[in-house]
C-alpha cells in the first residue's frame, strides 16, 4: 500500500528555527510541512483548521510575540502542545527542548543535518516522523524530543556472544603474545648472560695470570 | 559538589554559613524526574521544596473549565538550575499552588517540608535568612510577571 505523506505543522518564534526545523522534516521523503506558526496562538489555529499527522513545538515558544529580554514572555510551547494533544486527539505532538541552543548557538556542521529524537531515561533516541506516523497517538500524551547534530547520537547496542567471543580471542592473543614476548626474553637473556660469564672467566684468567707472571 | 556546596549557590540559601547549611542539606535527598513528568500538582500537600540541580520544570496554573471546553494549564514560570520549585512547603497553608511539569530530564534536590519547617521554627537566625532569600525569589517573579504584563499592554495599546 502506497504510504501517505506525513503533513507536518512547525512552531518556533524565530524564522532561522522554522529553516532548520523545515530542513530536518523535509530530509524524510515522506513528510511535509503544511504550515508554519511564529506564535502559539496562530500554533493553535492552524492545527484546528489544517489537522496535520504532527506538531513540531519549540518549547520556547511565546503566546502572542517574544519580548526582548524577557525569558517569561516565551513560555507557551507546552501549553499549547498540551491544549492540541486534549483538543485534537489524533495527532502526534512533539515539544522540543534543545532548540534555545540551536541552531543559532551550538556549532552545527550545516552539511551533517539533524535529526530528531525522543528523550528517554539516560538516553535519546532517534525517530522519524514515518515511525511516528505508524504508531498509534494515545490522546493527550505529548512526546518530550530534541533535535541533534546525526553525528552525536551514538546508538546504544547489547553485546552479543559473537562480541563477547571475539573479545576474548582479542585477550588471548594479546596474553600469548606478552608469553612469547617473555619466553623470548628469556632465551635471549641466557645468551647474554652466558657471554657475560664467559667474557668474565677471561678477565678472570687474565688477572690471574698477570699476578702468576709479575711474581715470576 | 556537596549537598552543602550545592545549596550554598541557590539564592534562598546563601545567606546560611557551612553548620546551618549542614542542618538543611540533611533534611535533603536527590531525586529524577523524567521528561515529561509531574513534580506536584495543584492543591497537594506541600511536602517538599526543590532545589533544580539540572533540567528546566515548567511550573503551571491550571484554569478552571468554561463551558464547553476543557480545563487548560498555563505556563507562569519556568525553573531551571539552582531555583526552586515548591516554595509552599515552606509558606502557609502548605499546599502547592501550581503543577511542576518536567520539560526535561530534571534532577533535582528535594527538601523534606516537615522538616525544613521545623529547623525555620527552632532557629531563627535559619528562618531569617530562608525567608530573607525567599522575599528575594518572590520578589523576582513578581517583576519579571510585571514586566511581561507591562508590555503586553503596551503592545496591546499599539495595535
Amino acid at each position: 500500500m502506497k504510504r501517505q505523506n506525513v503533513r507536518v505543522l512547525l512552531a518556533s518564534e524565530f524564522t532561522g528555527t522554522r529553516f532548520f526545523l523545515r530542513r530536518v522534516v523535509e530530509s524524510e521523503n515522506k513528510a511535509v510541512v503544511v504550515a508554519e506558526a511564529e506564535n502559539s496562538m496562530r500554533a493553535m489555529n492552524l492545527a484546528r483548521t489544517l489537522r496535520p499527522d504532527v506538531a513540531l513545538i519549540d518549547s520556547h515558544l511565546p503566546y502572542v510575540v517574544g519580548i526582548d529580554n524577557l525569558p517569561l514572555s516565551r513560555v507557551s510551547g507546552l501549553d499549547v502542545a498540551q491544549s492540541i494533544s486534549v483538543e485534537i486527539p489524533n495527532m502526534h505532538v512533539v515539544l522540543l527542548n534543545s532548540l534555545s541552543v540551536a541552531p543559532a548557538d551550538k556549532a552545527w556542521n550545516p552539511g551533517a543535518g539533524a535529526l530528531l529524537c525522543q528523550e528517554s531515561k539516560d538516553t535519546c533516541v532517534p525517530f522519524t516522523l514515518g515511525e511516528l506516523s505508524d504508531r498509534a497517538v494515545s490522546p493527550g500524551s505529548l512526546i518530550f524530543a530534541n533535535v541533534e547534530p546525526k553525528e552525536e547520537i551514538v546508538p546504544v547496542r547489547k553485546a552479543s556472544l559473537s562480541d563477547k567471543v571475539l573479545f576474548a580471542g582479542i585477550l588471548g592473543v594479546i596474553a600469548g603474545w606478552l608469553m612469547i614476548l617473555t619466553m623470548f626474553l628469556a632465551t635471549a637473556g641466557l645468551f647474554v648472560l652466558l657471554g657475560g660469564a664467559t667474557t668474565a672467566l677471561f678477565g678472570l684468567v687474565g688477572k690471574l695470570s698477570s699476578k702468576v707472571f709479575k711474581q715470576k | 559538589m556537596s549537598t552543602k556546596q550545592f545549596l550554598k549557590e541557590c539564592v534562598l540559601f546563601e545567606g546560611l554559613n557551612d553548620s546551618e547549611l549542614e542542618k538543611i542539606a540533611a533534611s535533603a535527598v536527590e531525586k529524577e524526574y523524567e521528561a515529561g513528568s509531574t513534580m506536584f500538582s495543584t492543591g497537594d500537600a506541600a511536602d517538599e521544596l526543590f532545589v533544580i540541580e539540572e533540567g528546566r520544570v515548567a511550573v503551571q496554573m491550571t484554569l478552571p473549565k468554561s463551558s464547553g471546553q476543557a480545563s487548560r494549564r498555563i505556563t507562569v514560570d519556568v525553573v531551571t538550575k539552582n531555583e526552586i520549585a515548591g516554595w509552599s512547603a515552606i509558606v502557609e497553608p502548605y499546599k502547592y499552588t501550581f503543577t511542576a511539569v518536567c520539560l526535561q530530564k530534571t534532577n533535582a534536590m528535594a527538601i523534606n517540608g516537615n522538616k525544613l519547617r521545623s529547623l525555620l521554627r527552632d532557629n531563627p537566625q535559619i528562618g531569617y535568612e530562608v525567608l530573607r532569600g525567599l522575599s528575594r525569589v518572590i520578589a523576582a517573579g513578581l517583576n519579571d510577571t510585571r514586566q511581561v504584563l507591562i508590555s503586553e499592554r503596551l503592545l496591546s495599546s499599539q495595535e
